[in-house]
């Protein structure tokens, strides 16, 4: 015995465009309470994976020394971004930490852009994802304090200051230590766990001329800067991505024999997400689960009011012949129709609250990966949970006093 | 096949309540097929609540209502809309509509719900609306329809579907009387074809039609 479905349809959308504020209202609220919730869902499982997911994966530690700084990866690509991104991607496939050198340089309409990054690792990419987004509003013009260069080198890094190498002039057009107003909130700390090993950038802008050979006058440049002891590394350099990808393929066992404190590392981060998320005294826990209690509470609530507001309509149901089915077919379209109104917005508010006011890089496909997660287990709480709720209250108070309402009041 | 429905000293009390409604104290009635079983009575005398308890959305405090034997006032809320979905249609006393629908979409709602071919449905629909002046106004929503135009819904709505027991609280309020005659002649069509009928009503034509009357007084009933 089903509804035509052209009849729920029709029956739907009379008891929705009866009262459509009231469920706007609803909608809104709800996302709001949710959004809240994946807020600080969204920052958990981010931080265990960036703050001891790789630890626990590596073979070795990071805690290296710089000498450990042992090749130089060149790679050369017009789409820079896309060139990081390959970078990002290979390291994360790999489930490998890679604590290297790295230069690469985009060059279009005559301006070069030289980038030097070190300890070029899954965290640090996945975090200059977020500058390369343009999250970061002064990347485009800055030169960072690189401590694996030498002294020398360092010294002459201040803004405005000129540097010659090989004719060219240098600009240092900005400056900026890598501090926590471009990393996610937790990177200070993963740069004092990680010691030594922090993530260092210089980008240098220089024009050029069309004539000139980008590659050689970067194989130029870094001879230059390790012949001047700017910098401590034997180059090994690679074109484009294949090719400087298979120089990534470096000595295992020389980063084995590195190896101090995995343990440390692994338990220290751990703990720190345990205090912040592992009791249920911990602001990230209350704020998580409590916001998700009233979110289900509320959107209970509103949809037993939404049910008892149109008990009528529902008692004519049952009159008409209509059974249990009826009913909860009738709840599972209403449901569902709140949900895929609510989620949308509650994800947007969300990814745009930590993005744009937490400043947290966290990489939008990441939070597609884990949002499903809480989102199906809310989901299904939540119909669960009102479904019986509103089930038995239907079946306690009956319909008799509305008919009697009706048919003498 | 439900052929024959018996009240035993049903009763019932509403305290607390929104609405204030007399007790019904000793309700006793038989109705069998064939046969057009009345409720008259006063206003506010508990026919519409007696109606209501045989339709299974009032569980008498005391008293049996049995459907062939079988004790109903001791049914569970699932075996209860079976049932009525199964055997009873009911037109209630008040015009029990979704205002925002049609009136065909109203009255084909029932057949829908109860898995009736909806092409048969709406040709007996217009055949039906034909015979008591309603066929023009079955397009209009049911909100902009008159008194006796939606008690005339409700009546056909009530006979889209075959079923053993039909139930018409005051059918035939609201109505002249070419339609209230017409809406008369329907129900004793339904006795002639062996079906459990039973009315709630003060209109005196139908009164003299029926076969098994009680008066309902008081919250007791008696029989005439």
């Amino acid at each position: 015995m089903n509804m035509n479905p052209n009849h729920i349809r029709i029956f739907i959308k009379n008891l929705f465009l009866n009262k459509w504020r009231y469920h706007l209202k609803i909608v809104g609220i709800s996302s709001i309470i949710l959004s809240i919730t994946l807020i600080n869902y969204f920052i958990l499982p981010f931080e265990y994976d960036t703050l001891v997911t790789p630890y626990e994966r590596a073979g070795y530690d990071y805690k290296v020394d710089l000498s450990s700084l042992h090749s130089l990866f060149i790679a050369g690509e017009y789409n820079v971004d896309y060139l990081l991104y390959s970078l990002e991607r290979f390291l994360i496939n790999n489930r490998d930490l890679v604590k290297d050198f790295a230069v690469v340089y985009s060059y279009f309409d005559g301006h070069l852009s030289i980038k030097f990054i070190s300890d070029v690792s899954k965290i640090y990419l996945t975090e200059y994802g977020a500058l390369l987004d343009g999250r970061h509003p002064t990347s485009e013009f800055e030169v960072q304090t690189p401590p694996l260069f030498s002294n020398p080198f360092i010294s002459k890094i201040s803004i405005g200051s000129r540097i010659e190498i090989l004719d060219f002039d240098f600009e240092v057009v900005g400056k900026h230590f890598f501090t926590d107003d471009i990393l996610a909130p937790m990177s200070p700390r993963v740069l004092d766990n990680l010691n030594r090993a922090t993530v260092y950038e210089f980008t240098l802008y220089l024009d050029v001329d069309d004539g000139v050979n980008i590659k050689m006058f970067i194989d130029k440049l870094i001879d230059y800067l390790y012949e001047e002891g700017f910098i401590n590394v034997r180059t090994v350099s690679g074109y484009g991505f294949s090719e400087a990808k298979n120089l990534f393929i470096y000595n295992e066992s020389f980063f084995n024999s590195l190896a101090l404190d995995r343990e440390f590392f692994v338990e220290a981060n751990r703990k720190y997400i345990e205090d912040k998320y592992g009791s249920i005294t911990s602001i990230r826990f209350v704020y998580t689960y409590g916001s998700l209690m009233i979110f289900i509470v509320y959107l209970l609530r509103a949809i037993d009011t939404f049910f008892s507001e149109n008990r009528y309509s529902l008692a004519l149901i049952y009159l008409l012949g209509g059974t249990d089915i009826n009913f909860f077919l009738i709840y599972i379209i209403m449901f569902s129709l709140y949900i895929l109104l609510i989620i949308p917005p509650a994800l947007l508010v969300s990814y745009g609250y930590i993005a744009y006011f937490l400043k947290i890089d966290i990489p939008a496909k990441y939070i597609l990966t884990v949002y499903d997660d809480l989102l199906l287990y809310s989901v299904v709480i939540t119909f669960i949970v009102t479904l019986v709720y509103n089930y038995l209250a239907l079946r306690r108070r009956g319909f008799s006093d509305v008919l009697l309402e009706r048919f003498l009041g | 096949m439900v052929k024959h429905v018996l009240g035993r000293n049903l009763n019932k009390a509403f305290i607390g309540g929104k609405v204030d409604v007399e007790p019904i104290v000793d309700v006793s009635f038989e109705a069998v097929k064939g046969k057009l079983t009345v409720f008259t009575g006063p206003s506010g005398s508990g026919k519409t609540i007696v109606m209501n308890i045989i339709a299974g959305f009032i569980k008498p405090d005391g008293g049996q209502l049995l459907f062939d034997g079988s004790d109903a006032s001791q049914w569970g809320w699932h075996r209860w809309n079976r049932f009525r979905r199964d055997f009873i249609s009911y037109s209630p006393q008040r015009n029990m509509f979704l205002p925002r629908l049609k009136a065909i979409e109203n009255i084909l709602l029932s057949a829908s719900l109860r898995g009736v071919d909806l092409n048969w449905a709406r040709d007996y629909a217009l055949k039906l609306s034909a015979e008591l002046n309603m066929d023009k106004v079955l397009d209009m929503e049911v909100y902009k329809l008159s008194g006796g135009e939606r008690r005339r819904l409700s009546f056909i709505r009530s006979l889209l579907v075959d079923v053993d027991i039909y139930l018409f609280d005051e059918p035939t309020s609201n109505l002249d009387i070419e339609n209230a005659g017409k809406v008369i002649d329907k129900i004793c069509e339904l006795v002639d074809k062996e079906k459990i009928v039973i009315v709630a009503t003060h209109d005196e034509n139908l009164v003299r039609r029926g076969e098994l009357k009680y008066i309902v007084k008081d919250g007791r009933s008696i029989q005439v």
